[in-house]
């Protein structure tokens, strides 16, 4: 990571939940690597990769924290969930199972996780047309219930990888750059009317008698 | 700046990595303790500074509430104003001051807690969980069986995953800790920093508000340095307080004030109408059962006399609406000192009793007979009294015996009316004149007379002292001075508020006259005192005194008809009033009656009766400058001695058969263009003998008064005797010559009602109260009143006659007067 990769604006952590196997190192790696391998081995424990995109001019460094989907590790991954800003709850879009399990795993983040995290909702392997069992519009349908963005991705074919990540981090960004215009970031603690502590004699007096 | 903890010991977890982290983490709660206590003073300070700021509020509040008292003194209301002001705005600054510290001690040291070193604590709390799970992974590692090599994988695993997620953790740990502890530096110096020029942003503006305020300040000062100068000023003034007490102990300055203005201003002024001309404290006798006494503050204003409490209630109580209908008197017979009475009659008793300036006339245009009319200056009087139409007849049904009533429209009247023998009897001692009192065996009727003002009956009530009553026939007041000081001051003023109202009434305030007739009757009334004494004078023989001959007499005496210069008026009045009433002729009321005597006689006719016999006498006879024991003996001799008197019958013996008869005084003085009659009179005296008072006419009948007679015109505004006297001729029969007598002269006189002949009886030791026994045992007055002459009847009366002489029917003359109907009788002779 060179010099480049040390100058952001932002840096958002951003976790891959979902069940073992439905693809979630191998988002990663796409996103972060461009790189697809077939014969993955399943994660033990966490895994991380950076990677910074642009937006509005700005420079936002994408922490991807990637863990493990087995239920071993359940323990230890959701250590990582603090702090994350973002979540993308992968679910396999031909393994109807990892389609259930997705109202467990928005139950793990509400437990562990930021109350105002962001989740997108990924169906993964959408390459595997012929072998699909959770319709598009099912989980749209769900998404929406459930307050969150969707997107269908293939990892394999790169379908949709990059927009998804994209859209996540970009709302992200929304969401922080308005709140810090509301609230000044911490550190300015004295608020722009408490200010006239800068004292002149002559109209100081003026300042402060609103 | 380097991280507090190598991140390499970190990652190796080692003991001096876990040692450094206590230490910082003990910092850290450490720090965290010590930003509790001052954030928990911090907030205590504010809370009492808002209360500081409530009270401070509500004092300045309630200091407005006391610049609105001043709100009469500008001054000080400014002063108050400006400095409310000042003090509000320190107030401002102050909560400004409150509000900052608030915003930035609270607020940030809030969030530093709360946030950053919350976050510290839950970073640790995960960093010892996931340590805990780090050393369970370790052990399960360790204690996996080579033999089993799916077991070891998985233990291998578990153990490569969560030292992992350790080191993250701890890594994460670590960073947070780094942060905070670097963080708390300029946190914390920050948030003071900004308290701090706070502060000074406060004390620079109050600096400023002195700098402003600073020449108002001074101004204020002098301003107080100088009303406490005066307040000094004032309380030397007030040093000598005491000695006022002495120096005005008995009577207020009020009265004294008023009392002198009083004398200065004399009593024919009372220009001072609205003024009080006397005020003060009165014990003033309820006129309830209870007769309770209660202490009043008492003024005379406006013609009235009016009193009130002395706290309570504003309005004032009017005791006497007019004051000229009043009198006053102390009262010294009640058991209580320093009382005086003021009396005031009541409307339908001024009529009849009122001595004021009045004058009586008939009224011939009613329906009742015998009516008359008693014109006054006063519209209120004028209007209640002059179509009060009363008849008085005698009541012979009754039990009792002498009775008469007095019949009038108005019921209150009637209360004249009962039933009971009275006797009347003039009241000579009384603050008033011409007074009467109604005696009668009744309560109810003596309970009535005795509030007239016109009786005079002791009051015996209470043990009082300096009481005095105020009466009037509707009402009774009993009053109490304080002393026998202020008791006089009120009498005085009292009489003086009652002669200055009545003086006023004469006043030409006929502004509010309504009609032509009551203009007239004020214009009337006006005119009617001046010319009263003019004509007086223009009798005969008046424009010089009668005794001394000295000019221009102011005086005169009722009684003999004559007027005097002012030093024989002197001695007239050391004769005493039997012999002489004397009165001033411009400072006295005349009542119309009185004047006519004045007017039937005059110095010349006296003088023939008390001078007739005055040529050759050894006595010195009076001039205008004579000595006053010349004066005095010349008088004496004249009235008292009677030196100088002709004997009235002719001492020679008469002849058998010869009859007598005194002649009657006709005056039509309501006509005067009646010259025929004049001039017959004048004929009809010019056949008498002038000088004698036996009448040697060829007539059987010997006339005397012939040439006493006074037939002349004086154009007196005054009611004729006429109609009172009309229809008496057929009674004036002749007297035998037997009979001749100054006694039956007298009576026959009055009869007559020839004052010249009374007077010379009178002069001729005629006893004025002598019955005759030829006449029923009447006396002089019974023939007045049978004559039905109301002047007769006045001279008799100020000649001494009196009232309640009964002839032998028993009859006094007042009898006689009701029987016959001489209401004008009835209503002058007991005055």
């Amino acid at each position: 990571m060179g010099t480049r990769e040390d100058e952001y604006d932002y840096l958002f952590k951003v976790v891959l939940i979902g069940d073992s196997g439905v693809g979630k190192s191998s988002l990663l790696s796409r996103f972060t690597r461009n790189e697809f391998n077939l014969e993955s081995k399943s994660t033990i424990g966490v895994e991380f990769a950076t990677r910074s995109i642009e937006v509005d001019g700005k420079t936002i460094k994408a922490q991807i924290w990637d863990t493990a989907g087995q239920e071993r590790y359940r323990a230890i991954t959701s250590a990582y969930y603090r702090g994350a800003v973002g979540a993308l709850l992968v679910y396999d879009i031909a393994k109807h199972l990892s389609y259930e399990n997705v109202e467990r795993w928005l139950r793990e983040l509400r437990d562990h996780a930021d109350q105002n995290i962001l989740i997108m909702l990924v169906g993964n392997k959408s390459d595997l047309r012929h072998l699909r069992s959770i319709p598009t519009e099912e989980a749209k349908a769900f998404a929406e219930k459930n307050g969150l963005s969707f997107i269908e991705t293939s990892a394999l074919d790169s379908t949709n990888v990059e927009p998804a990540f994209q859209n996540i981090l970009t709302e992200i960004y929304r969401i922080v750059s308005q709140k810090q215009m509301r609230d000044p970031p911490e550190g300015d603690v004295i608020r722009a009317d408490v200010e006239p502590v800068d004292v002149r004699p002559q109209d100081s007096r003026k300042q402060c008698c609103q | 700046m380097k991280p507090l903890i190598d991140f390499d010991e970190c990652l190796r977890d080692s003991p001096k990595f876990r040692e450094q982290l206590e230490t910082e983490e003990a910092s850290i709660d450490a720090l965290e303790l010590k930003l509790d206590k001052v954030l928990k003073a911090c907030c205590l300070m504010i809370e009492s500074g808002k209360t500081y700021m409530t009270n401070r509020g509500a004092f300045t509040n309630a200091l407005w509430d006391l610049s609105g008292y001043f709100s009469e003194d500008p001054q000080v209301m400014a002063s108050l104003n400006r400095m409310i002001h000042s003090l509000q705005e320190m107030n401002k600054f102050h909560s400004i001051l409150l509000d900052q510290v608030s915003r930035t001690v609270v607020k940030n040291l809030t969030a530093f807690v709360k946030v950053d070193i919350k976050g510290v604590k839950e970073s640790k709390h995960h960093f010892d969980k996931i340590s805990n799970d780090l050393d369970l992974a370790l052990n399960r590692n360790s204690q996996v069986s080579k033999h089993k090599p799916p077991d070891v994988e998985e233990a291998v695993n578990l153990l490569l995953a969560t030292r992992s997620c350790f080191r993250h953790t701890a890594l994460d740990h670590v960073q947070r800790v780094t942060m905070l502890q670097a963080r708390k530096r300029h946190e914390i110096l920050a948030t003071f920093l900004s308290y701090v020029q706070a502060c000074c942003t406060y004390y620079h503006q109050g600096a400023d508000l002195t700098e402003d305020l600073e020449p108002f300040l001074k101004t204020t000062a002098e301003e107080v340095t100088t009303m406490r100068n005066d307040t000094k000023i004032l309380d030397k003034e007030m040093e000598n307080r005491h000695t006022i007490v002495n120096s005005r102990d008995t009577v207020l300055p009020s009265c004294k004030t008023e009392a002198e203005s009083d004398s200065k201003e004399g009593l024919g002024s009372p220009c001072l109408k609205n003024m009080p001309r006397m005020q003060g404290y009165l014990f003033k006798r309820t006129s309830n059962a209870f007769k309770t006494w209660n202490r009043r503050w008492f003024y005379l204003y406006d013609n009235r006399l009016v009193y009130r409490k002395r706290t309570g209630e504003l309005h004032v109580t009017v005791m006497e609406e007019d004051l000229r209908l009043c009198t006053v008197r102390p009262v010294t017979d009640g058991e209580r000192r320093h009382c005086f009475e003021v009396l005031s009659p009541s409307n339908e008793y001024t009529a009849l009793t009122r001595r004021d300036p009045c004058t009586v006339r008939p009224v011939t245009d009613g329906e009742r007979r015998h009516c008359f009319e008693v014109l006054s200056p006063s519209n209120e009087y004028t209007a209640l009294t002059r179509r009060d139409p009363c008849t008085v007849r005698p009541v012979t049904d009754g039990e009792r015996r002498h009775c008469f009533e007095v019949l009038s429209p108005s019921n209150e009247y009637t209360a004249l009316t009962r039933r009971d023998p009275c006797t009347v009897r003039p009241v000579t001692d009384g603050e008033r004149r011409h007074c009467f009192e109604v005696l009668s065996p009744s309560n109810e009727y003596t309970a009535l007379t005795r509030r007239d003002p016109c009786t005079v009956r002791p009051v015996t009530d209470g043990e009082r002292r300096h009481c005095f009553e105020v009466l009037s026939p509707s009402k009774s007041h009993m009053l109490q001075a304080d002393s026998d000081e202020m008791l006089s001051s009120w009498v005085a003023a009292l009489q003086h508020g009652i002669r200055a109202a009545i003086q006023q009434g004469r006043q030409p305030d006929c502004a509010d006259a309504r009609t032509t007739e009551r203009q007239q009757l004020t214009h009337h009334a006006q005119g009617r005192k001046l010319r009263i004494w003019e004509q007086l004078l223009s009798i005969p023989g008046n424009n010089t005194c009668c005794d001394c001959g000295g000019a221009n007499p102011a005086w005169a005496s009722i009684n003999l008809g004559i007027t005097l210069c002012i030093e024989c008026s002197g001695i007239h009045r050391s004769l005493g009033v039997h012999h002489s009433k004397v009165r001033s002729l411009t400072l006295d009321d005349w009542e119309p009656d009185i004047i006519k005597v004045m007017a039937e006689l005059g110095n010349t006719i006296v003088n023939r009766i008390y001078e007739a016999n005055a040529e050759g006498t050894t006595i010195t006879r009076a001039t205008p400058d004579c000595d006053r024991s010349v004066r005095e003996t010349w008088i004496r001799a004249k009235y008292v001695s009677l030196l100088f008197v002709k004997e009235v019958a002719p001492a020679e013996p008469q002849r058998v058969g010869r009859r007598w008869s005194v002649r009657r005084t006709r005056r039509r003085n309501r006509n005067p263009s009646a010259v025929p009659e004049t001039i017959s009179d004048h004929s009809e005296k010019s056949d008498v003998n002038s000088n004698t008072s036996v009448s040697e006419s060829s007539s059987a009948v010997l006339m005397i008064g012939t040439e006493l007679c006074s037939e002349r015109e004086i154009d007196l505004s005054l009611s004729s005797d006429h109609d009172s006297t009309e229809g008496e001729d057929v009674a004036n029969e002749e007297e035998d010559i037997s009979s001749l007598c100054p006694q039956t002269i007298l009576y026959r006189a009055a009869l007559a009602h020839n004052l010249s002949v009374m007077t010379s009886a009178l002069a001729a030791r005629a006893h004025v109260d002598a019955r005759v026994t030829s006449h029923r045992g009447r006396t002089a007055l019974h023939a007045a009143v049978i004559s039905g002459s109301v002047m007769a009847c006045s001279f008799l009366l100020v000649n001494g006659a009196k009232l309640n002489v009964q002839d032998d029917d028993g009859k006094t003359p007042l009898h006689l007067a009701t029987e016959a109907g001489h209401t004008a009788q009835v209503c002058t002779t007991p005055r």
